[in-house]
């Protein structure tokens, strides 16, 4: 092969590459190429098939068809290893950093793995700097906070000297500042000649520093472009994005008549996260028929809030009563009894067991659900009725939520907590799933609903409380609180 | 090093060194046994505490290492070069038979490694011309400074206690290299330390191997020692029983399994006592049952209670709570 002959050829290539896992189809006769120095993102719907395509180029899984060839050479049957020194480093969409390792060290493990000697530890302090972590280098992995750990990722990718970078989700879970420092690291790397291909929910960034967009849809290329050609592209609009009208319509819905009941009264509640005052003397009431979001930004203590009321966490101060009755402390058995039913962080499937089982599990601390009961829930989510028997581990992850909804209101809540129902889930089943909890709610249960995603949150909430460090420091309509700037200033900091 | 680790080495090593002062025949040949104990723990420990696996095949490489001794000695090998005999052989075995089986992670691999031991038990038995049987084998010799044959309990403590001490300054050695980093990786994310370019496999059949290793030159010193072996020595509670040890003691250190071993040969010995004051009818089965019973119960305690073991719970009391990790592994984070 001709020196100019390599020059011209892309340095990834993805050709005609097929995955099946039992009767799914997670990538379908899917082609694409990556030319030196670009940076490409990968759009598209939960379940799309994106990571399975990252599995696949990083040797995670064996391809079941097709050839993926970095520099022409193909990478057939080679694992993940030897994948990672032909030059191909990843970062993982939920965090994967060594936590029993310091910062330098978890950069060190690729450096050494490459035989680096005495030169490893100034370069893994170097790019430490680069990621802006040089004042963390000592301190154990796992303490660092998010943002943080996905920073270290990235270093840690880049340590291993790949000439093909490839970010999974990496700003998922990043405030928006957090997002912009990324993206300025980001912008660095690139220039260093770092090829780059990334797979990302949120479209803002994705438009900002991608050169060219690909959009997959349920296993395959759907579209692919300049990014600013796939966002006007019609079809990528209506599988990506949804049609305007999945968003569900303002509510409009006024408390109802004479001052409604405070049903779920918190006072002064005070948890511990290990060393972390996580919840630093929250006051909240949630009053009978309503939807409350707590909205606030990454680490606020919005889920500790939520497990101590579900009884996963002892409040260490503070009193929790549910229509008149002290439910401090008790624990999440008795919780659930007591009517504090909580739909956790991602879902938490009984993943090996069918959709019906799962449902029935939720009915477990009252004997088993009745028919009708199982009616409504399958009216509410008609999907879930098509897929009772399948095994919940292979739903979608919208499907999974909604699953997590229904189990949850087959425990016969007095309150329903959720706590980020639209992570990782696309706009359009964001929409989906915001609509159901509002004909949840229309049903008569309480919602108290936690959100990252603070748009969503206002769309469907009668009132808003803003989390922030532990304390709620505004709180109010929805309406008012919308346009509000401290809610912003929470996010922007 | 921490001033807290450096504290408690020092006083492990003066109490090794002033034992034989005492002249107390009883404590030395109790130490005989701890050191012959700690030195395989120590092996173990880099499986457990440092790649992050759990292996039950500590005792069937303890009594390779063994009979490998013996059956060189007896085809006159020197005893000093049956002690690299039993090394070779325990590389060897712990190659070959790691190679396929390390492609399993977690609970699979344990109980791969389980199958191995009961195997080797059944060899141990079965393997006449080589192990004697079930009765054993005895009179393959000692080891011997010059011309003077190395008997007795002095000899064998400073034996023993100084492979102990080499083994140790050899696993601080690793854990601080980049392979040690590389296994602790391994331990803390496969998937990613994999990503990243670490060959998994590699790494883990090499801490196996040296694992095994370790195992194997204590059972030769336990041969030379009690100048008799038997299968009895080497079944699969006694594997279990090296776990104990290093989960006891703290399996991320180094200090760790050396303490384990002799809480648990301490432990042992005095349930053994104990069987023989309440049942001297069956003072032997009654001595194994109350062990059976009372490790697993320890070992339940310190791993609801303890997970960190013993070295590591005070590491963590007494200053080790920076938070950083030191390169003798003895990080005393437990995420969450």
């Amino acid at each position: 092969m001709s020196a100019s002959a390599t020059r011209a050829e892309p340095l990834l290539e993805v050709e005609r590459v097929r995955k099946r896992f039992g009767g799914v189809v997670a990538v379908d006769d899917l082609s694409f190429a990556v030319e030196r120095g670009a940076f490409v993102s990968i759009i598209g719907p939960n379940g799309a098939g994106k990571t399975s395509v990252f599995n696949l180029i990083t040797g995670a899984y064996p391809l079941d068809a097709g050839d993926v060839r970095l520099a022409g050479r193909s990478l057939r049957g080679r694992g993940p290893s030897a994948i990672s020194h032909a030059g191909i480093a990843r970062t993982f969409q939920t965090l994967q950093v060594f936590g029993t390792m310091s910062a330098r060290e978890n950069v060190l493990v690729p450096l050494e793995a490459r035989e680096r000697g005495r030169t490893a530890r100034a370069r893994a302090d170097e790019l430490l700097a680069l990621v802006g972590l040089d004042g963390d280098a000592d301190r154990l992995a796992s303490a660092l906070s998010f943002g943080r750990q996905r920073l270290l990722e990235l270093a840690r990718a880049l340590a291993a000297e790949p000439r093909l970078l490839l970010l999974d989700e990496p700003t998922s879970g990043l405030s928006r500042a957090e997002t912009r420092a990324f993206v300025d690291v980001l912008a660095r790397v690139r220039a260093d000649g770092t090829t780059i291909l990334m797979i990302e929910h949120d479209v803002r960034t994705v438009m900002a520093v991608s050169d060219r967009v690909i959009v997959m849809h349920r296993g395959s290329k759907l579209a692919e472009g300049a990014p600013a050609e796939v966002q006007r592209d019609p079809r990528v609009i209506v599988a990506y994005l949804g049609e305007p009208a999945a968003v569900p319509p303002p509510r409009g819905k006024l408390a109802p008549s004479g001052a409604p009941a405070d049903l779920l009264v918190v006072q002064g509640l005070v948890a511990r996260r290990g060393a972390v005052r996580a919840l630093d003397g929250v006051d909240l009431s949630v009053r009978e028929g309503e939807i409350l979001a707590v909205v606030g930004p990454n680490g606020a203590g919005k889920s500790t809030l939520l497990g101590t009321l579900a009884g996963w966490f002892a409040p260490s101060a503070g009193r929790v009563v549910l229509a008149g009755r002290d439910v401090t402390g008790l624990p999440a058995e008795r919780a659930v009894r007591a009517g504090i039913v909580l739909v956790p962080e991602r879902r938490q499937m009984f993943d090996a067991l069918s959709v019906a089982r799962n449902l029935e599990l939720g009915a477990y601390a009252h004997g088993g659900a009745a028919p009708a009961e199982l009616e409504r829930v399958f009216a509410l989510f008609p999907r879930l009725r098509e897929r009772r028997a399948q095994r919940a581990g292979t739903l979608s992850g919208g499907e999974q939520q909604m699953v997590a909804i229904a189990r949850g209101l087959l425990a016969r809540p007095r309150v329903l907590l959720l706590d980020e129902p639209s992570l990782g889930l696309a706009p359009q089943v964001v929409a989906e799933i915001f609509a159901a909890l509002a004909r949840v709610n229309a049903d008569g249960t309480t919602v108290v609903v936690v959100e990252q995603n603070a748009r969503a949150a206002f769309a469907v909430a009668d009132r808003v409380a803003l989390l922030e460090r532990g304390r709620i420091t505004a709180g109010g309509s929805a309406a008012a609180l919308a346009a509000d700037p401290a809610i912003t200033a929470a996010y922007l900091g | 090093m921490l001033r807290t680790t450096r504290v408690l080495y020092a006083l492990v090593v003066l109490a090794v060194i002033a034992l034989p002062f005492t002249r107390n025949g009883y404590a030395l040949a109790t130490m005989v046994v701890i050191g012959q104990n700690a030195l395989a723990a120590l092996g173990l420990s880099l499986m457990i505490g440092t790649a992050g696996e759990v292996v039950l095949a500590q005792a069937a490489f303890f009594g390779l290492g063994a009979y490998a001794a013996a059956a060189a000695s007896r085809h006159g090998i020197d005893p000093w070069l049956a002690l690299v005999v039993a090394a070779l052989v325990g590389t060897a075995v712990a190659a070959v038979v790691g190679w396929p089986t390390l492609r399993l992670r977690g609970h699979y691999l344990t109980l791969a490694t389980l199958g191995l031991g009961v195997i080797a038990k059944v060899v141990f038995d079965e393997a006449g011309g080589l192990t004697g049987g079930p009765s054993g084998i005895g009179d393959f010799g000692a080891l011997h400074l010059g011309a003077q044959a190395l008997k007795g309990d002095l000899p064998a403590y400073v034996v023993a206690w100084t492979a102990v001490g080499l083994g140790a300054l050899g696993l601080n050695a690793l854990r601080a290299s980049a392979r040690g980093r590389a296994l602790r990786a391994i331990a803390a994310s496969e998937t990613a330390a994999a990503a990243m370019g670490v060959r998994v496999r590699t790494r883990k059949l090499e801490a196996f191997v040296l694992s095994a290793v370790y195992a194997a030159v204590a059972g030769a010193l336990y041969a030379y020692y009690a100048g008799y072996i038997s299968p009895t020595s080497f079944t699969f509670e006694q594997s279990v029983f090296f776990v104990v040890m290093v989960v006891l003691g703290g399996a991320a250190t180094t200090l760790g399994p050396v303490v384990g071993a002799a809480l648990f040969t301490l432990v042992a010995t005095a349930l053994t006592a104990l069987a023989g004051a309440l049942f001297p009818a069956n003072a032997q089965g009654a001595a194994a049952a109350l062990q059976v019973v009372a490790f697993g119960a320890i070992l339940v305690a310190v791993v609801r209670f303890m997970p960190q073991g013993i070295v590591g719970a005070l590491l963590e009391r007494f200053g080790a709570r920076a938070e950083r990790t030191l390169p003798d592994g003895e990080q005393p984070e437990r995420a969450r």
